[in-house]
């Protein structure tokens, strides 16, 4: 019965040992994570907390960029910024779908400049920025208004590209040649490479988005005002006006007079880039930041190459590039941590944001010193970025029409007319 | 209780949202917030009768679907007979024209690209070796090449798909129906004619059928090898319904692609029992 009553005992108090142990384990544990949480609550408090980022840049130079900012904001306002990067071809899609579901929605997000941009907006999805700009780096002036829409700014650049023609300087000197300072130089200039027996410009058609920018670079020339795409947006231009039918004429002149390389419907930005770089075409477009280290990959340093803009028109113009955002940082509506989202984009900015873009031949989106970086590539980049002209139509009907009736045009299938009509048909949708 | 598990997987995964797509196909719909979804009506539908790239996109799809349905059968059927005869080399045959399907329709595209592009191996043989003509062949970005080279590259990818069935369908064949039929002094191509067809009937069935399904919901492979271009040159009804949806964000007008998709599938797949009723 002793024996009995003892093992009763022991058993209660190891019991009340283990309820003891297991109580203090919990509240451990529970004390452990609100510690957490208000660890967390007070970072957000500061303008910091955790932070979810979207971008399509994995396994690019931008990576580090956006993780050094994630340092510098972990540091300032604490909170461990994620970076998630989502391939584009699904981007938009699991946006829409996770924004539709009300779960899984960024804080920042990477954002398109065509397209999307708009139909985002319109949609109630984006947050508008304007009040955060005072305490932002004052922006390249095209650019900040590429990027306004019904009055409100919804996209920060982080940085900017510039569209140029990219020419290989050994072949140039071997057959010649001189950089030309007028439209009519260039369609001469593809006429000896050809008599010479080389293939002159070659441009990514495949990829469709060029198709595009080839008009754009002609309408930097045709539309003196760089005002006519917002207007035409607006509704109070028309689509098939003079000003861009004649940029589509000047395209078809260069597939007619055979500026344009055979073979280039079927390049790809990477077989581009790799044709370019070697030395079977003498000239690619475009060029930019975005393919400058393709370029270098297919070279191997056999040769040097430089850049220069679609001519101008007529003798004495300007020359200008077309070129714009870059990396454009959002804030959706349902953000969870809009202060510490803005912060973040802000340390992508800053000056320690830009000195890691120009150390990786990254174009700041606001004037800035980038004379630390050396390459002579970057510096004629960075010099064309003030005067660049707009590459984009926030329409997304109007740019995904621009693209086919390019195809089509520069497949002789259509005529510049033409191309000016299915512009005013998408925009009528 | 024992179908339980499959038949809230059918409804959660396939019957609701076939039912979705249905009742967004008569809705204008941004796809962003479920309370912005207004009724259309059938504008949806009365827009796909007035959309030239939408006929475009149709017409492609029935050249698609009717020549890889044709092509994959008449090269898949009589190769899954050459190898079931056991002729010399038949295992390597079987491996390589099965090889193809254990690629991804990405990994195939993106191989296509790579060897039919203007500095790839095709250019480079017809216009610096064989010195066949001056300029590479456009076969991506020719719009009057663009469809051929996307046709040309699936039926590569599924031409073993189709030689495998026909090949299982083979091997079950009970030889003692051959050996009669050659007792009775058929040749061979009698013994095919009246032996083997009727025999593969049913499986000639299904396999027909898979093919006209899959020709109609094409995607994958003619998204990465040529985005539907150029201008609309290449572009199915997926392709276009994707655009719609994710590119234009018209998910009603999008659903409404998606409607006609599965009307065409679930009459390809009707044909199924006609098709094997007339064999048994």
């Amino acid at each position: 019965m002793k024996k009995v009553t003892a093992l009763k005992r022991r058993t209660r108090s190891t019991t009340l040992r283990r309820t003891v142990a297991g109580s203090l384990a919990a509240a451990a544990l529970v004390g452990a994570l609100a510690a957490g949480v208000a660890s967390g609550a007070t970072a957000a408090g500061k303008g910091g907390g955790p932070l979810n980022i979207w971008e399509w840049q994995g396994g690019t130079s931008y990576i580090p960029v956006f993780q050094a900012a994630g340092q510098r904001y972990t540091a300032k306002y604490g909170g461990t910024p994620t970076l998630d990067s989502v391939p584009f071809a699904s981007y938009f899609t699991k946006f829409t779908t996770d924004v539709a579901a009300g779960s899984g929605v960024p804080d920042v997000m990477e954002m398109s400049w065509t397209g999307e941009y708009r139909s985002l907006v319109d949609s109630g999805t984006l947050l508008p920025l304007d009040k955060y700009l005072p305490s932002l780096p004052k922006f390249y002036g095209p650019v900040m208004k590429s990027l306004t829409y019904k009055g409100h700014i919804y996209g920060i650049p982080m940085d900017l590209n510039t569209l140029t023609i990219a020419y290989n300087t050994s072949l140039f000197a071997k057959l010649g040649l001189k950089v030309p300072t007028t439209f009519a130089q260039l369609l001469a200039l593809g006429t000896k490479i050809r008599a010479a027996g080389d293939q002159p410009l070659a441009v990514n058609l495949m990829d469709g988005w060029p198709d595009s920018d080839l008009w754009f670079s002609q309408l930097a020339y045709t539309d003196p005002t760089h005002n006519l795409i917002t207007k035409a947006e607006a509704g109070t231009a028309s689509w098939n006006n003079p000003q861009f039918v004649q940029a589509a004429t000047d395209v078809q002149e260069m597939t007619k007079d055979g500026l344009i390389a055979d073979g280039s419907s079927s390049l790809t930005l990477t077989s581009l880039a790799a044709a370019f770089g070697s030395g079977q075409t003498v000239m690619m477009y475009p060029a930019g930041n975005f393919d400058t280290s393709l370029i270098n990959q297919a070279d191997n340093g056999k040769f040097t190459y430089k850049l220069f803009p679609f001519p101008p028109l007529k003798a004495g113009q300007k020359p200008l590039a077309t070129g714009g955002p870059a990396i454009i940082w959002s804030i959706p509506a349902k953000a969870a941590n809009p202060t510490g989202a803005i912060n973040y984009i802000r340390e992508t900015v800053n000056k320690a944001g830009y000195a890691e873009e120009i150390k990786r031949n990254f174009i700041p989106s606001a004037p800035t010193n980038t004379s630390s970086n050396k390459s002579a590539i970057y510096t004629q980049m960075v010099g064309f970025q003030p005067t660049a002209q707009t590459r984009a139509i926030f329409l997304p009907a109007v740019a995904t029409e621009l693209q086919n009736a390019m195809q089509a045009l520069i497949s002789g299938t259509a005529t510049p007319a033409q191309v000016g009509s299915d512009l005013r048909t998408a925009a009528a949708g | 209780m024992f179908i339980a598990p499959a038949t809230a997987f059918f409804t959660l995964f396939l019957l609701f949202p076939v039912l979705a797509v249905l009742g967004l196909a008569f809705t204008n719909w941004t796809g962003f917030n479920l309370s912005q979804i207004h009724w259309g009506g059938v504008a949806n539908f009365r827009q796909l009768g007035s959309d030239p790239i939408f006929t475009q996109a149709l017409l492609h799809t029935v050249i698609f679907v009717a020549v890889t349905t044709v092509v994959l059968n008449a090269v898949g059927l009589p190769i899954a007979l050459l190898i079931n005869t056991k002729v010399a080399g038949h295992d390597f045959l079987r491996i390589a024209m099965f090889l193809p399907l254990g690629l991804s329709p990405v990994l195939t595209a993106i191989l296509w690209q790579e060897v039919l592009g203007p500095y790839g191996l095709i250019n480079e043989l017809v216009v610096h070796t064989l010195h066949l003509q001056s300029t590479p062949i456009g076969f991506l970005g020719d719009p009057h090449l663009a469809l051929i080279t996307v046709l040309l590259a699936s039926v590569w990818q599924y031409t073993g798909y189709n030689m495998l069935l026909y090949y299982a369908g083979l091997q079950s064949l009970p030889k003692e129906r051959l050996e009669a039929a050659a007792i009775d002094g058929a040749g061979a191509l009698r013994r095919l004619r009246y032996v083997t067809l009727p025999y593969l009937r049913p499986i000639i069935a299904v396999v027909v059928v898979l093919n006209l399904i899959g020709g109609w919901k094409v995607f994958d492979l003619i998204y990465v090898l040529t985005g539907g271009g150029p201008n609309h040159s290449t572009e199915v009804l997926s392709t276009y319904l994707y655009q719609q949806a994710f590119t234009l964000n018209s998910v009603g007008y999008a659903s409404s692609i998606a409607v006609a998709i599965i009307a065409l599938a679930t009459v390809s797949a009707l044909m199924r029992g006609r098709l094997a009723g007339e064999a048994l």
